[in-house]
């Protein structure tokens, strides 16, 4: 079936069947930063935003997305070096497989709650896992991030 | 996933009349539980765009309808100023915040499952189910007993009142099942006790409160009592994630930590 | 120093960040076949027949192949140097199966769906063997796994197959039962550790292809790319010159990759069809079907004085290496080699045990490799051994633990699956560690408990460790250096990042020996036709033997910088400073952009390039302190972690951040297994839970705050003063946690995990008495 789906600004149309995933959908047309980690909504790897939500995309189905807009992080560059800034200065970065999921969800948190605590970002990311980091730098380089007023 | 057909219904009455003709036709809320319990699909409904997302207070109730989404149902503000927040707090419960943006209070109510966190809070707030076509029915009716009908869920309906509320959930860690999770509301006196994930699915402490509402006022004592007729109401068992002994424990101590917590202003030992 | 010890932001942080293609199956080729694996649904089990027709049949389907199509050559799947300590027991496809998940047939079609309608399409008949699935029964199982009379070792590592036996080995030093009989305190205990699946995000992936020149190309989530390509050729009787092995980013390995999982498939079904192909495990794959933490049994026993004084350890260790036999040997044996000589001053040590064969998942390299679970077992037993002396147990550490300038017998005697290599602690700061941490941790207020609330309690407990810096005489690292016009470097290393950033900590060390900065180093690694040898990421062998190979690489090119400036400025070599930037002699001066274009385009024209290579001849050992600050709920055995605080001694820190990350990555995975990681088994075997739905690691919220920090401390062996740091983290938090609970509510719990559950009924068991 033909959907439309607005990617990063630029709405363009998808042929898909009516059980594929976001995910898939996506990675085969070349957004190759939206990744798949569990394929059961647990680790936050393939969070992609959907009218500016974090959403798992290896659970959503692309028929939903139709209509819709749909960011992943090609499509926030400027934020996502920026955060990589922060990462890099706190040495918060190691295998980076979660980070582009990641970028999406603390952008998310920006835009929703740029004043949140230690605590608020960590219930906010709480479903994006990872597990080289041990949490702490990162917290410190997404409060850094959330502070910055550019 | 495998879905033969999709039918997306203009009205919630045209959703209602496929799942109605079609026993096989299954009604797409997140989706997210759905891939992970099923392969196929003959026929799936989409339920977007019908307004059914929509969260209308008046006077007397909240109408939460089905396709609204766990944070939304977090983040409305009628919502959170009710029972402290109960609502608010056990929806953000639920795994993080990308599975909290799809998945549906519709979806996590009809599904019935056992470790819902949310159907024991909205138990404990007294929640009516609001159908298409069916009389509303009690929560803790369906809970019980399911239904016999097949319809389309298009509201969870809360009545507004103004109370005290505790919602506990025990986990491995913050992203898992609950091992146990409970809720209190206090209304003036008037109790509503649920337990869930016992491993059974959630449950009134009907007797239990019903006892504790006819006495005013409450003092420890009769709280360590309700505690007691609760454990003696509802039932538990074992599991992978714990034994029976072991969430019986759970339920006492933590339903008397909420139960005086929704009572007294400061722990009165 | 101006580049080393210094927290610069890695060199691939940002574009991996900004979502840029960097991992393998970002670079699988257009038009690659969908390769599957059809898998055994029983944990023991020979393949009667199989039917392919139906299969076969199916448009789309290339290729389907069982163990008919494969010669009878076994290999080890481990990435480990060759010859390799683990026994040659594996076939590509074989004629049993032997654990759920075990490779039955591979099917190559032409996209996914295609690919799994043909793995259902297939029809197998078994005949069910009686599986092993109780390690305690498995030696002399009447089931024997291994029947196959073509498996072998490659040398002696008590391997007995008949008896389910994948390797064994003792050691003593002194008289151990004798000098238990003069002990006035004997403690002996048995520990049980679980496996623990790595839950690296990545899942693992190849793909294949064949390039311009006919040659098979393969990209792979792997840590040992080099014993992949050889492994590749063995196993496939393919000639090894026409093998490509790229690393690209890798999501995450922790030991996970440190062995064969979707190569051989891509490999054999590109050979066989010239076709490119992708294989991209499920999260089911990864839980079932690949590697595991070894679980072990440890019998403990110390002897002691009254007055503190150790005088005898006896350490028995009984393994369960799952269905095959990667690592088997030589993880056991560093749950001695790196554990033991903690408390050198014994007067007796014997060591010993068995890695039993199970129908279990396999299992393989995991960090910490086995020094995790013999720290659980010896440190949780020096805590019991203190409460019966009645002895503080930092004071029992400060008494009895290895200090610098000391050596340990075990170091010569006990290697990676040969003998060891003797070795003084040139650097030990634990004396340090032991009072900075317990400074941090608050100890002296908080030990062994604090009352907080009527039905909580606070307390600390810790641990001491010590892992490794590669393996000596056997790790070999390489670097080349290359010149470029305009005075850059291409730093080319076979060093393999995995997300620990070697990259980066390697270019600092090279660009700290050119007296340049990091953006004047390209690195290039892991690809097998391009980067010279390294044996890859395990054994934290990366920042020790690794950097001293840059750093080798980097002196030389600084003298070939030096001989040519000299040439150049009419003078002699001593004569010539070199600050990074200029060449200055008392006869003139030139750049370092001017010399280098002038060596590629003007005259004396010279491409400079030098390689440098290392061995360790010692593995010097980093050292840490782990304090565990938890609360515990008296009514219901709930804990909640307060704080873990590390002090590490790992020589010169190259990237202070980074090394911080990579201790309380460490860190939090060691918690994972102490207190929140439930691995288990089915009752028919299969790994179970085998998705990240059930299986929890923890999340940023149960973790609240980890304190972290580093001894001043420089090892005269290391790349300027560095030792490795990729694994000590994880070894203390499954005793510091369990002897924490212990000091809370004098509850011992011996078996990890450490649960709530497990918690009260200890208590309910002491208020019984």
């Amino acid at each position: 079936m033909l959907i439309r789906v607005e990617v990063n600004g630029l709405s363009r149309p998808f042929d898909v069947e009516p059980g594929d995933y976001l995910l898939d959908t996506l990675r085969n047309a070349g957004w190759l930063s939206v990744r798949r980690g569990c394929d059961s909504t647990s680790c936050g790897v393939c969070t992609v935003l959907v009218d500016g939500r974090p959403v798992p995309s290896c659970s959503f189905l692309s028929i939903r997305a139709d209509g819709r807009k749909v960011t992943t992080v090609e499509g926030i560059a400027a934020e996502a070096e920026r955060l990589a800034r922060h990462f890099g200065e706190e040495g918060a970065d190691q295998c980076g497989y979660c980070n582009p999921s990641l970028a999406l969800a603390v952008y998310a948190l920006k835009t929703t709650k740029p004043d949140a605590t230690d605590d608020e970002i960590r219930t906010w990311l709480v479903g994006n896992l990872c597990r080289c980091s041990g949490y702490q730098s990162q917290l410190a380089a997404i409060r850094r991030y959330l502070e910055e007023r550019p | 996933m495998r879905i033969e057909n999709v039918v997306r219904p203009a009205s919630a009455e045209e959703a209602y009349k496929v799942l109605l003709a079609d026993k096989n036709a299954v009604p797409i809320g997140g989706g997210a539980w759905i891939k992970l319990t099923l392969k196929e699909i003959q026929t799936a409904v989409l339920l977007d765009g019908l307004g059914l997302d929509r969260i209308v207070a008046d006077q007397r109730t909240v109408e939460i309808g089905s396709l609204a989404t766990l944070s939304a149902v977090a983040e409305d503000p009628v919502l959170s100023g009710m029972y402290g927040g109960l609502l608010s707090t056990t929806c953000r419960r639920v795994m993080g915040i990308n599975v909290q943006d799809v998945a549906t209070l519709g979806g996590t109510v009809m599904g019935g499952y056992a470790f819902s966190d949310l159907l024991t809070a909205l138990l404990a707030m007294d929640a009516t189910l609001r159908f298409q076509k069916h009389e509303p029915m009690k929560l803790a009716e369906y809970v019980a007993r399911k239904t016999n009908f097949r319809d389309l869920l298009t509201a969870v309906s809360i009545p507004r009142r103004n109370g005290r509320g505790a919602f506990v959930k025990i986990a491995r860690t913050r992203l898992d099942f609950a091992i146990l999770n409970l809720a209190v509301t206090n209304v003036n006196g008037l109790y509503l006790i649920a337990v869930g994930a016992r491993p059974g699915v959630a449950r009134l402490a009907t007797a239990a409160a019903e006892r504790l509402n006819e006495i005013h006022p409450v003092s420890v004592f009769d709280l360590e009592k309700a505690v007691g007729d609760a454990l003696g109401e509802l039932d538990f068992g074992s599991n992978g994630r714990a034994s029976e002994e072991y969430r019986r424990m759970l339920a006492k101590h933590h339903l008397f930590r909420a139960l005086k917590e929704v009572t007294f202003d400061a722990d009165p030992r | 120093m101006n580049v080393v010890n210094k927290p610069l932001p890695s060199l691939d942080g940002k574009a991996i960040m900004m979502g840029r293609p960097a991992y393998t199956d970002d670079f699988t080729a257009p038009q690659s076949l969908a390769v599957k694996i059809l898998r055994s649904p029983h944990p023991f089990a020979r393949i009667v027949a199989i039917d392919l027709t139906e299969a076969r049949a199916i448009p789309g389907v290339e290729l389907v192949l069982t163990h008919k199509d494969f010669p009878r050559v076994p290999f080890t799947r481990a990435g480990q140097g060759y010859p390799e300590p683990s026994p040659h027991d594996k076939f590509v496809l074989d004629e049993y199966v032997r654990y759920v998940g075990d490779e039955v047939a591979i099917v190559a079609a032409s996209d996914v769906r295609t690919a799994e309608a043909a793995i259902a399409a297939i029809k197998v008949q078994y005949e069910l063997l009686t599986p092993v699935l109780d390690l305690d029964t498995a030696v002399d199982n009447p089931s024997v796994l291994h029947p196959e009379p073509e498996i072998h070792e490659m040398f002696p590592i008590g391997f007995e197959p008949k008896r389910n036996i994948a390797a064994s080995y003792k050691m003593n030093v002194g008289d151990v039962d004798a000098v238990l009989k003069t002990c006035d305190v004997v403690v002996k205990r048995t520990y049980r550790t679980t496996a623990q699946a790595h839950v690296a995000m990545e899942p693992h992936a190849a793909n294949a292809r064949f390039d311009h020149q006919n040659r098979l190309v393969i990209h792979a989530t792997t840590q040992t790319p080099m014993h992949v390509r050889r492994i590749l050729s063995q196993a496939l009787g393919y000639p090894i010159a026409n093998i490509r092995v790229i690393k690209p980013r890798v999501g995450g390995g922790f030991g996970g990759k440190q062995a064969i999982a979707a190569e051989l498939a891509v490999a054999t079904v590109a050979i066989r069809t010239g076709r490119p192909c992708r294989l991209v495990f499920t999260r089911k794959e990864v839980f079932e079907s690949s590697y595991t933490r070894h679980p072990m049994r440890i019998e403990m026993t110390l002897g002691a004085m009254k007055d503190g004084t150790l005088k005898a350890i006896d350490c028995q260790v009984l393994s369960d290496t799952g269905a095959y036999g990667e690592h088997a040997l030589t993880v056991f044996m560093v749950t001695g080699s790196k554990v033991l000589p903690l408390y050198n001053k014994v007067d007796a040590v014997r060591f010993g045990g068995i890695v039993a064969y199970t129908n279990h998942t396999p299992a393989g390299a995991f960090r910490g490799y086995g020094a995790i679970q013999g720290n659980f077992a010896l440190e949780s037993a020096v805590d019991e051994l203190c409460a019966e002396l009645k002895c503080d147990p930092l004071a029992f550490r400060r008494k009895n633990m290895m200090r610098e300038g000391e050596t340990s017998p075990i170091f010569a005697i006990m290697g990676e699956g040969t003998e060891g290599t003797a070795m003084t602690m040139d650097t030990c700061k634990l004396p340090f560690c032991v009072d900075r941490g317990a400074e941090l941790s608050d100890w002296a207020h908080n030990f062994p408990r604090r009352i907080v609330a009527r039905n909580r309690v606070r307390a600390v407990g810790m641990a001491i460790a010590m892992q490794g810096s590669g393996i000596p005489l056997i790790d070999m690292a390489s670097a080349t250096i290359k010149l470029n016009d305009d005075g850059f470097y291409n730093l080319l290393v076979g060093a393999t990042d995995i997300g620990q950033k070697s990259d980066t900590v390697l270019a600092q060390i090279a660009a700290e020996e050119l007296g340049t900065t990091l953006d004047r180093m390209v690195v290039t690694s892991s690809d097998t036709d391009v980067t010279p040898f390294d044996t890859g990421a395990y054994a934290s062998s990366t920042t020790y033997v690794s950097g001293n190979a840059v750093l080798c690489a980097a002196r030389k090119m600084k003298e070939a910088l030096v001989a040519e400036a000299a040439e150049v400025l009419g003078t002699t070599r001593d004569q010539v400073a070199f600050d990074g930037e200029k060449f200055v002699a008392e006869s003139g001066r030139t750049t370092l952009r001017e010399l280098a274009n002038r060596l590629y385009y003007n005259q004396g024209q010279k491409q400079l390039c030098v390689t440098g290579s290392f061995v360790g001849h010692k593995s010097p050992p980093p050292f840490m302190a782990g304090f565990a600050t938890v609360e515990v709920d008296t009514e219901t055995g709930e804990v909640d972690l307060i704080d873990y605080v590390s002090v590490v001694d790992c020589g010169t820190t190259i990237n202070p951040k980074l090394a911080q990350g990579q201790v309380e990555g460490a860190i939090v995975q060691g918690l994972g297994i102490a207190m929140f990681e439930e691995p288990g088994y089915a009752k028919d075997g299969r790994t179970s839970p085998n998705d990240l739905l059930q299986y929890k690691i923890p999340t940023r919220l149960d973790i609240p705050k980890l304190t972290t920090e580093f001894a001043v401390s420089y090892e005269e062996s290391g790349p300027f003063g560095a030792k490795s740091v990729g694994e000590i983290g994880i070894d203390t938090p499954p005793a510091a946690i369990a002897n924490a609970i212990y000091h809370a509510v004098g509850v011992r719990i011996r078996e990890l995990p450490v649960t709530p559950e497990k918690i009260w009924r200890g208590l309910q068991a002491r208020q019984a008495k």
